[in-house]
């Protein structure tokens, strides 16, 4: 049931252009958004904030990941703090698997390269986020293929 | 109850020298400023500090008792900096503990922090529709609250005024805003019309935030009230 939730982060990536195995797509390639747009009449003159349409919004990420832990909120596979306080993506994976599992490491590695800067992930921490949640998605889909397999 | 500069300085130091190498974040930095809700004297009990070193290096420090942000010093003389929506809030509400506010003149909010407030906006309005529904509660209060202050914030910058503190935000908009409509005028030209069920449940739990504070007892400090007034 992890492995369903994380299709709602799976569709995000795919949207931006990433499938697992596959390349980046070229900016031609990409949707161009209102964002991008109004980014190109930018008159910005320092190019070191100047974002081209390659980068990524921190924020379409943030609500595919609330959207995995509302998944499986409602699986009730996972429960909130007694403050109402609800888990990050590392937590979770924490809580399943345990602190010193590889996953979780991917899970946290994961969180630092869509931390973006100024809400801007650059395409290669978007790239290295995506190999991290791929990977992420593996180890998920054998534990619980494990899991069905004890159950038959 | 509004600040000295004195008792700011001596919590700063109380709680950033809890940090390990606390002492030299600000021994190390040429200007130290609190700004947010501490400055103004809107903090909770349980309100962090908000503290700017201006230094050597850039980082960014936070604890449940101090949020500690590090600029270099070469890029404070510089405009994407003081064009930042940051700069012009500490220039405006910042209480310098350490060194003088030398570059504050010279902060205004520039294109790109508009540019890059209407970006996030428009981010989180062009991926929340989707999953509005399938969203638990817990996190569709997070995105109203956020969507709300942050148009606000982009309302006032938009007007080149410069950002308050949240508390502000929530708690006395009425006194900063420019009619009672503007936040949801905002989010319904940012929405696109065929999310009517997702901004129609965003906008009503506005109003209900809204409609609260009417009726919540308020009382904003005497010299928050002057700094605003001479502000909107």
């Amino acid at each position: 049931m992890i492995g369903e939730g994380l299709g709602e982060i799976a569709a995000h990536f795919e949207f931006s252009g990433f499938s697992n195995g596959a390349e980046i797509e070229t900016e031609e390639e990409r949707p161009v958004t209102e964002d991008a747009e109004s980014d190109t009449d930018s008159e910005e003159d320092d190019d070191s904030d100047d974002h081209g349409t390659d980068y990524f919004d921190r924020e379409e990420i943030e609500v595919a990941i609330d959207a995995f832990i509302s998944h499986l909120l409602s699986e009730k596979l996972i429960r909130k703090s007694n403050s109402g306080k609800l888990p990050s993506f590392s937590e979770v994976f924490e809580k399943f698997f345990g602190k010193g599992h590889e996953i979780t490491a991917k899970a946290e590695s994961f969180e630092d390269y869509i931390k973006g800067y100024f809400g801007w992930i650059s395409p290669e921490d978007m790239r290295s986020a995506h190999g991290e949640f791929v990977e992420i998605q593996e180890i998920v889909e054998e534990a619980e293929k494990g899991d069905s397999d004890v159950a038959d | 109850m509004s600040r000295t500069r004195e008792s700011l300085a001596q919590i700063a130091v109380e709680r950033v020298w809890k940090l390990a190498y606390g002492a030299k974040y600000f021994d190390e930095s040429t200007e130290v400023i609190v700004f947010g809700s501490m400055s103004l004297g809107l903090e909770r009990p349980d309100s962090d500090i908000d503290v700017l070193c201006v230094g050597s290096h850039e980082f960014k420090l936070k604890t449940d008792a101090v949020d500690l942000v590090g600029v270099p010093i070469g890029q404070v003389g510089r405009s994407p900096w003081f064009e930042s929506e940051l700069a012009s809030h500490i220039a405006e509400y910042g209480t310098w503990i350490k060194g003088s506010s030398h570059w504050a003149c010279k902060a205004k909010i520039g294109q790109h922090a508009l540019d890059n407030k209407r970006r996030r906006i428009t981010a989180f309005l062009r991926s929340l529709p989707g999953v509005w529904l399938r969203l638990d509660e817990g996190f569709r209060v997070k995105y109203s609250v956020k969507l709300r202050r942050e148009t606000q914030r982009l309302l006032l910058m938009e007007r080149g005024t410069p950002v308050p503190p949240t508390k502000i935000l929530d708690s006395f908009w009425n006194t900063v805003s420019k009619s009672p409509f503007d936040v949801h005028d905002r989010l319904r030209r940012l929405t696109p019309c065929s999310h009517s069920q997702f901004i129609e449940d965003l906008l009503d739990r506005i109003d209900t935030h809204f409609s609260a504070v009417q009726t919540a007892p308020r009382h904003l400090p005497s010299e928050s009230l002057r700094r605003l007034a001479s502000l909107f």
